[in-house]
């Protein structure tokens, strides 16, 4: 008789610097919800064609190292773990009308950015845009929802967005404005994650200067 | 959804855990006595005037005058990450008290006096009428107290200690010209808690279930990381008393005679030799002294109370079976699969994760805790989780 697996993980936390400085701040951390992730994880590994049969399909993803916490909360929770109906053939999927924007200082008029997901999802929560250089323009939210925090933590990946200079905004759909006073021909990303799918996306976005005579 | 709320069943207060380690560094309990350090000479040496405790000018009053720090070895003493302090208090500290003479000048800044009131207000409870330390003396059928107006002090880093010293794993062995004891904490031979022990002969490793007679010598107080010691019965019993001739500062204290001081001596112990560098006495030089040069392991252990909270995630079988990883689906640029495509046709049929971190979120959905599991974890719509994580603050 052998002994029952026991299925209670057992896992030691770290605070991350956002939830040091929350304490420092506040006293407490104010835990409401959970996420899971799967950063290390390379899903191509996973072998239906194993030869030695179905018990070793996964081998070398559960077998995979994973990294110890770090304290810096843009660098973990990368891609996080969603929940879907059961039998869909696919995750949803952001998109908006642009694959890429770019656009003179001066032009005036609206640039719509309108994110939708397929299948259907973020009806709720919305997007969160972040422009990764706000010195190129301006991201105002056109259509808002209820969720209007800008503060909740976005990954990050080296190169990627800088904290300091992006521009963060939560809505459902966006205007994108050009700094007409810029003095150089700049590119920034723009990027879009779903709130409830957890899904995002990127696009470069330029905003050109005339060269003068 | 990627988030789901914590019910209020699923967030615990956990006890405070106590973590017990060794003192010394790389969690050692065990430390040779011999590799103890003190910077008494390198935070002298560049004073102009031939003072160990006072520089360019008598006001220019330098922490020597008042207690030395020790150091496990070089390195730390190179890097100033002292493990303890030794000092020397005497009760009246009317001019000269026996420590560094300079209270016979014009300075009268009486170090010892000084030191000596701290710990008392610090220790002492207002019950003790007469403000000073007393020590168990005698078997336990035949009990006596001593007063001490004399006092060695040994004072351990809070950085290094955290919450305490534990009690019933600490020892020390003292020397001077007469010999040398070990000493313990009377702890394991009591039967209830305290915040002070008195020192006892005798090795923690002694499987002895008899307490010796208490030899009056020494106090420990785990929660405040101090150990206190009669100075005049330790120089009785190990002999740290003056020499002939001058030594250096390597030789240390050899007693002639025996301890040069007087009971009740308001002028306090003229303890050691003058050190020859500067022909003056300085106790707790002394007293690093007896601690460096006795053949033996200093053991100590510390403890730390860490409040923890835990978090019962409960990942259940409909949830978290899909991931935004990029490895699982197509990026659509295949030309034959639409992006956002899963990857594998078995997860289209038997969704599959594996799960390697848990963030917690406050209401912002700012993430302010991670844990990583040691092993990537399966989750399917065939199976549940459960993930206690354990936050210490």
């Amino acid at each position: 008789m052998a002994y029952i697996d026991n299925q209670t993980i057992t896992v030691d936390a770290i605070l991350t610097g956002k939830g040091r400085e929350l304490l420092a701040q506040n006293g407490n951390l104010n835990i409401t919800s959970f996420a899971l992730a799967d950063d290390e994880i390379d899903y191509t590994l996973y072998q239906p064609n194993h030869p030695n049969g179905s018990a070793f399909y996964d081998i070398a993803i559960r077998n995979t190292p994973v990294f110890e916490p770090v304290s810096d909360e843009t660098q973990v929770m990368k891609y996080k773990l969603v929940t879907l109906n059961q039998g869909v053939a696919s995750v949803p999927v952001i998109s908006i009308a642009q694959d890429k924007i770019s656009v003179s200082r001066d032009f005036t008029g609206n640039i719509v950015i309108s994110p939708s997901t397929n299948p259907a999802y973020n009806l709720t929560l919305g997007y969160t845009a972040i422009l990764g250089n706000k010195n190129v323009g301006v991201l105002v939210v056109q259509q808002s929802n209820s969720i209007n925090s800008v503060s909740s933590t976005i990954p990050t990946f080296a190169g990627d967005v800088n904290t300091t200079s992006a521009q963060v905004v939560v809505g459902q759909s966006f205007l994108f404005i050009p700094n007409s006073s810029l003095s150089k021909t700049t590119s920034t990303t723009l990027t879009i994650i779903g709130n409830e799918s957890g899904g995002s996306l990127s696009i470069e976005v330029t905003v050109t200067v005339p060269t003068t005579t | 959804m990627i988030f789901n709320q914590f019910e209020d069943a699923d967030i615990v207060a956990s006890k405070t855990s106590r973590i017990a380690s060794g003192f010394w560094p790389n969690g050692e309990t065990f430390w040779s006595q011999s590799a103890l350090l003190d910077n008494f000479y390198d935070l002298t040496q560049s004073a102009v005037t031939p003072s160990p405790s006072y520089g360019a000018s008598i006001y220019d009053i330098r922490r020597t005058m008042y207690y030395v720090d020790v150091f496990p070895n070089q390195d730390y003493k190179d890097n100033n990450d002292p493990y303890f302090s030794v000092a020397y208090g005497n009760f009246y500290g009317e001019l000269g008290s026996g420590s560094f003479n300079l209270d016979t000048g014009s300075i009268k800044a009486f170090a010892p006096k000084a030191i000596y009131t701290q710990y008392k207000n610090l220790l002492l409870g207002s019950a003790d009428i007469d403000g000073k330390f007393s020590f168990k003396s005698g078997s336990t059928s035949n009990l006596s107290t001593l007063n001490a107006d004399d006092i060695f002090v040994m004072n351990f880093s809070s950085y290094k200690m955290k919450n305490k010293v534990d009690e019933g794993i600490f020892e020390i062995t003292l020397t001077g010209s007469v010999g040398s004891i070990t000493l313990r904490d009377d702890s394991p031979f009591l039967t209830q808690t305290s915040n002070v022990y008195n020192l006892i002969p005798g090795s923690i490793s002694d499987s002895t279930s008899t307490i010796p007679p208490y030899p009056g010598l020494g106090l420990l107080y785990p929660n405040d990381g101090i150990v206190i010691f009669n100075a005049q019965i330790l120089d009785k019993i190990v002999g740290l008393g003056l020499t002939t001739a001058p030594i250096t500062s390597s030789s240390g204290p050899v007693s002639l005679s025996p301890a040069n001081y007087s009971t009740g001596s308001i002028r306090g112990l003229m303890l050691g030799t003058p050190l020859a560098m500067w022909g003056t006495t300085v106790n707790h030089k002394v007293f690093f002294w007896s601690i460096q040069n006795a053949a033996g392991s200093m053991k100590v252990r510390k403890s730390e109370y860490v409040p923890a909270r835990h978090y019962f995630v409960r990942v259940k079988n409909r949830d978290f079976n899909y991931s935004n990883n990029p490895t699982y689906v197509y990026d659509g640029t295949d030309g034959i699969h639409a992006k956002g495509t899963i990857y594998n046709q078995d997860f289209i049929t038997d969704p599959t994760t594996y799960i390697t971190s848990v963030g917690l979120y406050n209401n912002n959905n700012e993430l302010v805790a991670i844990g990583k599991l040691s092993r990537p974890a399966l989750k399917t719509f065939d199976n549940e989780l459960l993930i206690k994580v354990k936050l210490d603050f």
